[in-house]
């Protein structure tokens, strides 16, 4: 049953979902005609290559700034677009009238919850994937044009070096490298789920009240994102100067990029764990609080 | 159908009606209990009851092969059939006492108009 | 288990006052079809709610075939409830597909059978249907399985004169001795000729459980006539 919920899920989305991704790609399309080749075009005229007036100069900065926010706004568009569309896609297929569809279903609450969790977690993560491959290739282009030549021969012999060398030097960075390496994954594998779990939560905890469910379901949401967020960065906080004390620090520049790391894992651990809990209240409340209008 | 008599019977004297007028013929077989309640749009359990006591009273038989057929017996087809003449006429008596005839301005009517 | 649904002690309270079923005890046997008659904000629509387990009862239990409620009973009973699920651009046999695929007792010949009868297209998409359409539509996906429970909220209320007997005529077809239909409505007249038995509510309570002709026998009236007797205002 979980699968064929899973599987109607995608087909309900994958529209959806194919579009901001669409958009995405177009996007980096954009960011590099607009925001790449104006800026190619202008350091040649810089250094002496090509033969730019001043207008052609302020013309291609204002292409370059335009695009720039542009690709910003639709990739944060992006983002949200999807939050936006799996939070109401959510609510109409189980709290408006479909709800009389969905709740007769012979399958269980949690199978509910869980595809869709799912289901929106896994677009969550591909669009992310997205963003971040859209950054990376414009950063790419960017370095090209911008840095001198040698770039990706240092950066080929940092690689080098990390996966290889067993000094002093490398063996530090490599730790915090890895470890940046583990809360990316982290973040790209596991925060799509907990933030869909949350919002869905929110929504379920709207429909406990007797009028303007929906409202008051985003409130929640707003209301949880931020509180959790609070208490991550004060639980983050006394970690991080707990360990600082605690060790012997003073001048290791290294050590407080490592113990920089303890707050991210404490933000990571609060949303999770708060996502799990609104599992378990959403469940509760699908069994024995659903009251559908 | 009338909704405020039982159902069932009501179904009982419509079946008998069809019986003794020929339109089921003897020995013919019967539509199904299905069939029947669903052209008169009434339940098949209420069809299926006024079967039972045709049944009993004899005028419809089961056969194992034949499913239920209307009966050979033409004495009692008969005897049903005035059973229900004499339900009619008592019906019409009355109606007619009620609107004021006499015996003699009934016959008077009934020799002039059947 | 010879009766198929039971209600044991079932009561609805919302915010600890307005009490929508009160104590109820009922047990519906198979093979029947039963209508559930009562006024306005009887308690109809709760029990069926509860029945259906999209609402749970804040005391006593209700088992359909011996079990709790849950998705084991939601795959053998088959809800229309009075409104209208159907939305999006999907189309009616992509709906079919869907049901087929979630529960096994659907019939996919039967309800194309019923559709063709009815003369909608399978490539009707649902946002280009009518109101009265999708009703139907939701009737057949109701139909078209071979449930135990079929559970119909006021099923003939909005439809035409000539749909509601397709309906009725639906209802008597499709009976078998196994399975049971509750109908719940306030157009008595219409349908009591297809009811075997009758549930007056009121007030979240049963107040007459019996069959019809019982009924018209005992009180020499319809049950639409006894129904208003009962109900006076």
């Amino acid at each position: 049953m979980l699968g064929k919920l899973i599987k109607y899920e995608w087909k309900d989305t994958c529209k959806m979902g194919f579009l901001v991704l669409a958009v995405i790609a177009c996007m980096t399309l954009l960011g590099v005609v607009g925001g790449v080749f104006p800026i190619n075009f202008l350091v040649k005229n810089a250094q002496g290559i090509t033969d730019g007036n001043e207008l052609s100069n302020i013309l291609m900065g204002f292409t370059v700034m335009t695009t720039y926010m542009v690709y910003i706004i639709g990739l944060i568009g992006g983002v949200y677009g999807v939050l936006i569309y799996s939070g109401v896609h959510f609510y109409k297929t189980m709290y408006s009238d479909q709800g009389y569809l969905t709740h007769t279903l012979p399958v269980t609450s949690g199978q509910l919850l869980i595809s869709k969790m799912f289901i929106s977690g896994v677009w969550y993560m591909l669009v992310l994937l997205g963003i971040s491959i859209s950054i990376m290739t414009l950063s790419g282009f960017l370095i090209n044009v911008l840095l001198p030549e040698g770039f990706w021969e240092s950066v080929a012999e940092i690689f080098r070096g990390l996966l290889w060398d067993n000094s002093e030097g490398y063996a530090e960075v490599r730790m915090v490298f890895v470890q940046l390496i583990f809360f990316w994954l982290f973040n790209l594998l596991i925060m799509p789920f907990a933030t869909m779990m949350i919002l869905y939560g929110s929504l379920t905890i709207g429909q406990l009240f007797r009028k303007y469910r929906a409202v008051m379901g985003i409130l929640v949401y707003f209301g949880i994102t931020f509180l959790s967020g609070i208490f991550g960065s004060v639980a983050s906080q006394i970690v991080t100067t707990m360990q600082m004390l605690a060790s012997d620090m003073a001048e290791d520049y290294t050590a407080v990029f490592m113990y920089g790391f303890g707050g991210y894992y404490i933000q990571f651990f609060v949303t999770v764990g708060v996502a799990v809990g609104l599992f378990f209240v959403s469940n509760h409340i699908l069994q024995k609080k659903l009251n559908l209008e | 159908m009338e909704p405020d008599r039982p159902i069932y019977a009501q179904l009982i004297e419509k079946i008998q009606t069809r019986i003794v007028s020929g339109y089921y013929g003897c020995g013919e077989r019967l539509p199904s209990v299905r069939e029947l309640a669903a052209d008169a749009a009434v339940n098949p359990n209420t069809m299926q009851k006024a079967f039972a006591e045709l049944e009993r009273s004899g005028l419809i038989v089961t056969q194992r092969t034949n499913g239920r057929i209307v009966t050979e017996d033409k004495e009692l087809i008969d005897s049903v059939r005035c059973r229900l003449a004499q339900n009619h006429i008592d019906a019409f008596g009355r109606k007619m006492k009620e609107l004021g005839f006499t015996k003699e301005q009934i016959f008077d009517l009934m020799d002039r108009r059947i | 288990m010879s009766s198929l649904v039971e209600l044991k002690g079932v009561s609805k309270s919302y915010d600890n006052k307005l009490l929508a079923v009160n104590n109820v005890n009922l047990s519906l046997p198979r093979g029947k079809i039963i209508g559930l008659l009562g006024p306005n904000g009887s308690g109809k629509t709760t029990m069926i709610k509860m029945i259906n387990g999209i609402l749970a009862p804040t005391a006593g239990e209700i088992r359909i075939a011996g079990m709790p409620v849950g998705p084991g009973t939601k795959a053998r009973v088959a809800y229309l409830p009075d409104r209208n699920y159907l939305t999006g651009n999907k189309t009616v046999e992509q709906v079919f597909h869907y049901f087929d695929d979630f529960y096994e007792n659907f019939s996919m010949q039967k309800a194309l059978g019923m559709l063709e009868s009815l003369h909608i297209q399978p490539e009707a998409r649902l946002n280009s249907l009518s109101k009265g359409t999708k009703e139907k539509v939701q009737l057949i996906l109701v139909m078209g399985r071979d449930a135990d429970l079929y559970v119909l909220d006021e099923p003939i209320a909005g439809v035409d004169p000539a749909a509601r007997d397709y309906i009725l005529r639906a209802i008597i077809d499709n009976y078998n001795p196994e399975a049971t239909v509750l109908i719940s409505t306030h157009l008595i007249t219409d349908i009591e000729n297809v009811l075997d038995e009758v549930v007056f509510v009121r007030r979240g309570q049963i107040v007459l459980y019996n069959s019809a002709d019982k009924i018209r026998e005992e009180k020499g009236k319809s049950v639409d006539a006894y129904f208003r007797e009962v109900f006076a205002c």
